[in-house]
């Protein structure tokens, strides 16, 4: 019998052996148009300029959250 | 790791919502060196952004797109099913595949779950990806 959220897994289907899942993503390419962050409320951070301007408000809210 | 050749050069983790899962998945990704993968930003770049990499961030995005040591990583906090309804981690747990890697046990989302998503997205990529997928999940030979 197997405990809490194991009790609902199938059975393990397929085994990697160690370096295998590296090897899937050698070929890793730089970012591109596709990599996009999406916030919470829907906002697409689609340029370096919005990113940065999300992580500051991130790190405002943090501040504030802190101060507060 | 269901059997396509077709590589998608990246990882995408559907996320459990709840706050102590996204502060250890977090954690997780400190450890690999996570920093934001952006377009129109360098590698370096990005390592430079103040980014917190903590359950609080993971919260703040539907989708963060990650770099780590170990490869592309993203994080999605849903998927779109076929019809455009969002499915949370909880909807499809029911109908993941379990796979091992190096000992641990992985849960992967189904090829129905993964078909439905990318018919949804309809991008360009979706459409060249979903041949195989579809030829996978229904047990057919190569073309």
């Amino acid at each position: 019998m197997l405990p809490g959220w194991l009790g609902r897994l199938a059975i393990v289907k397929t085994v990697y052996r160690k370096g295998e899942l590296n090897e899937l993503f050698e070929a890793a390419l730089p970012a591109t148009a596709d990599d996009v962050c999406i916030t919470a409320d829907g906002r697409r951070l689609d340029t370096p300029e919005k990113v940065i301007a999300w992580v500051e408000e991130l790190n405002a809210a943090r501040s504030d959250d802190s101060a507060g | 790791m269901l059997g396509a050749e077709r590589l998608t050069e990246d990882t995408d983790c559907l996320a459990r919502r709840a706050a102590e899962n996204l502060d250890r998945l977090g954690a997780a990704m400190r450890e690999l060196s996570a920093r934001l993968r952006v377009a129109g930003l360098t590698d370096a770049e990005a390592v430079a952004l103040p980014v917190r990499v903590d359950g609080k961030t993971l919260a703040a995005a539907e989708i963060s797109t990650w770099t780590t040591d170990a490869g592309r990583f993203d994080v999605l906090m849903d998927i779109p099913a076929r019809d455009g309804r969002r499915l949370r981690y909880e909807d499809v747990l029911d109908s993941v595949v379990t796979v091992e890697i190096n000992g641990a046990v992985l849960r992967v989302a189904s090829l129905d779950v993964i078909i439905a998503s990318k018919e949804w997205a309809d991008r360009p990529k979706d459409h060249q990806a979903l041949p195989e997928l579809r030829r996978l999940r229904d047990g057919l030979p190569e073309a």
